[in-house]
């Protein structure tokens, strides 16, 4: 304890001294602007006026910045709420009394690598506990080039997942399904049993409550949640922002 | 060991002491110097290293059919070049300040988390920050290590309050939980500050070892230049003694041949002068007697010249002889020299000589004789305005001096003539040698002058260069009554 007293006062008295120091240097400054004329770049770059409070400025800027970053990975997509059962008239072939677990992705979305990679852990502890279906959306005028993204691959390498071409989102909207990494549990009796993303925020790996709700339902059958935030990018366009010019780009792109 | 001894060791050793701590501070600075300019290299290749990530892993962000630059773009473009350029900057025209070493470890960790978001919050890019850590540890100044720390656990504990889930995976987490997280960094730290303290001991030792090295050899440094000094002293004594002993010698050969010289040339003179005294009468009785245009006229007149010439001969080997005779009073030389120079001011003018004189109005007087001086100086201010037979400058200068560190009267003869070779000027005191033309010398008046001046206890020594003329220097002891 007394070590780390010690060392304590050392590193505050290495810092804290030209803290208060350049403290006072921006004070004097400030008092003495009258005498700009003596003010030059030279003298400013080197004043401690310019090392601690553009240094300020600079932490601050940069804390705004990342603060900003994860204020938009940790804002959720907007997720509709699934059908509590299961569409009768989904073309999804199911297998009797299984659960069924289905993510739709979007096949270009950044976000959703995390999700993939969240499914295939869930997969490592419950392969043979559910089928698995993830629907990729092909919008009309994409290529199946642009289908087959990585993330595409990176679905179709994991063992036991079985990777669907939905054109137009033709079954992701059965399931009323918005944000690429939604996930949807439903019991082999075809009742909803979660909705929601299965990472903690955008494009962001590790423990979530997303994944650990399935697992938990899948092994125990029980959960605490069963709803989360899905994070991941919007699997349709907003229908006011459609622009059949922009489509068209995109798709050439 | 003596007072003095142990007072002198004691300094040593703080001189030692005060080398070893700036040589410490030396090393140290360069180190910071180095480490900045490292870890800025470094930031400016994270900072291209994420915007390239950010291109390749979510170049753009989609809403169904369209698309726009993903936002992880942007920041690894701009945020990612506000936090570099700072701690840049700072290492560039501040390198080893204290402040530019943490802006850079703040900057370093602010890296890390915008990487961390970058690659999308993989475990893996977590290892930037110990990375970082470890590099920041090159600095040996273990507060560096402290700042980076303080700035991680603020990030996970602001995170943990507003935003738990991108930290920890949940929405609800212990207010304590960044303790945890904060305490695997800092259990890096442990190791790192440990390994910092220990390397900054090494390098005072290292620092301490060196000054001790540095006093040893300008110890080792001055004790030789002692002994050389010593030796070159001894050497200069040496050679000095060796040549006084030379001159001496001469002086004593010279003496020598001059005593034999004017013994013989005593004898000598004595048996002609009485012949040639019978010879030049009776020439210049015959020569009177004869009627004008008598043809024995030239012949006889040249008997009287050369009959003369032979007397001048005979006075001066007299002279030479009779030296040991002389009486010496207390003189004044100024007027003893005034009177000589009056004696060939007529012949100065003939020759077109102008005569200078510039006597010390506070000349001491010395013990001479009159008329041998004045001899002196009339043959040196004559053989002066033979050496100058265009005309020139003769000067004749007195002053006070010091001969064998006693008061003494110096007397100056310079002139403007031709000078006379080094290699004959040995040989110019020699009784019958003269470089004038036959007739014209007796080859007797330097030597004569260098007698009468030994003679007087005194010196005399020539100063001469070739096209530029000649200087005498007589030193005579002065009177010590006066």
């Amino acid at each position: 304890m007394n070590t780390i007293i010690k060392y304590s006062i050392i590193y505050s008295r290495s810092l804290i001294p030209k803290t208060i120091d350049n403290l006072r240097s921006m004070i004097a400054l400030q008092i003495n602007l009258k005498g700009l004329e003596k003010l030059t770049l030279k003298s400013l770059l080197h004043s401690s006026f310019f090392r601690f409070g553009i240094g300020a400025i600079w932490v601050l800027s940069a804390v705004t910045g990342l603060g900003i970053i994860l204020n938009y990975e940790s804002s959720p997509g907007r997720a509709n709420r699934a059908p509590a059962l299961w569409p009768a008239d989904s073309t999804i072939q199911r297998q009797a009394r299984k659960p069924e677990l289905l993510m739709f992705v979007h096949p270009r979305c950044p976000c959703s690598r995390a999700s993939i990679g969240e499914l295939n852990s869930i997969m490592a502890s419950c392969r043979e506990r559910a089928d698995v279906h993830v629907l990729f959306i092909k919008p009309t005028g994409f290529t199946d080039e642009w289908l087959r993204s990585d993330l595409w691959k990176s679905a179709l390498s994991i063992p036991g997942v079985k990777v669907i071409q939905d054109n137009e989102g033709v079954e992701t909207q059965k399931f009323h399904a918005t944000v690429s990494g939604q996930t949807l549990l439903y019991n082999g009796e075809g009742r909803l049993l979660f909705n929601g993303g299965i990472t903690s925020s955008r494009g962001h790996y590790g423990d979530n409550i997303g994944r650990s709700s399935i697992l938990s339902l899948l092994l125990t059958g029980r959960s605490n949640h069963n709803q989360t935030f899905a994070f991941g990018c919007s699997l349709f366009a907003p229908a006011n922002s459609l622009n059949q010019n922009q489509v068209r780009e995109a798709a050439e792109k | 060991m003596s007072f003095k001894d142990s007072k002198n060791t004691s300094a040593l050793e703080t001189s030692i002491q005060q080398r070893s701590g700036d040589l410490f501070k030396q090393r140290l600075l360069k180190n910071f110097q180095i480490t900045d300019r490292l870890l800025a290299a470094l930031m400016i290749f994270q900072w291209v290293g994420g915007i390239i990530v950010a291109l390749l892993v979510s170049p753009k962000v989609w809403y169904g059919q369209i698309s726009q630059v993903h936002i992880h773009v942007w920041a690894a473009l701009f945020l990612g070049g506000l936090i570099t350029f700072y701690p840049v900057f700072l290492a560039f025209i501040q390198p080893g300040k204290t402040w530019t070493r943490h802006a850079i470890a703040i900057g370093q960790v602010l890296m890390s988390a915008l990487l961390i978001h970058l690659s999308g919050g993989r475990i893996e890019t977590h290892f930037h920050i110990f990375g970082s850590l470890a590099f920041l540890a090159f600095y040996q100044d273990w507060p560096v290590l402290v700042s980076a720390t303080i700035v991680v656990a603020a990030d996970h504990w602001v995170r943990g309050i507003y935003w738990p889930q991108s930290v920890y995976g949940v929405l609800t987490a212990s207010p304590w939980r960044w303790v945890e997280h904060a305490g695997w960094v800092i259990f890096e730290d442990i190791v790192l500050v440990v390994s910092c303290l220990q390397n900054i001991k090494q390098m005072k030792d290292i620092a301490l070892q060196t000054a001790r090295l540095e006093a040893t050899n300008q110890i080792v440094e001055a004790k030789i230049n002692e002994r050389t000094g010593q030796l070159s002293k001894a050497n200069e004594d040496l050679k000095k003694e060796m040549s006084e002993k030379k001159r001496m010698e001469n002086a004593l050969l010279q003496s020598e041949k001059m005593a034999a010289v004017g013994q013989l040339a005593g004898g000598v003179a004595h048996e002609i002068n009485n012949p040639l005294g019978i010879i030049l009468g009776f020439a210049q009785s015959v020569t009177k007697k004869l009627e004008p245009n008598n043809p024995f006229e030239l012949p006889l007149k040249s008997i009287e010249r050369e009959a003369l010439r032979c007397k001048n001969l005979v006075q001066d080997l007299l002279t030479f002889s009779r030296m040991n005779k002389s009486e010496r009073e207390s003189t004044n030389l100024n007027d003893t020299i005034e009177t000589s120079l009056s004696l060939i001011l007529a012949e100065t003018k003939i020759k077109n000589v102008e005569l200078f004189k510039e006597f010390s109005p506070n000349l001491p007087n010395a013990p001479a004789n009159k008329n041998q001086i004045q001899q002196v100086i009339v043959n040196l201010t004559n053989n002066a305005m033979d050496a100058m037979p265009n005309g020139g400058k003769l000067t004749v200068r007195t002053k006070k001096s010091l001969l064998n560190n006693k008061a003494a009267v110096q007397i100056q003869i310079q002139d403007t003539g031709e000078g006379i070779p080094k290699n004959i000027q040995t040989k110019i005191f020699e009784p019958f040698f003269t470089t004038k033309e036959v007739g014209k010398g007796t080859g007797l008046g330097l030597s004569l002058v260098y007698e009468i001046i030994q003679k007087h206890e005194g010196r005399i020594t020539v100063e001469s260069e070739i096209g530029k003329g000649t200087s005498f220097y007589i030193d005579l002891p002065a009177d010590p009554a006066s």
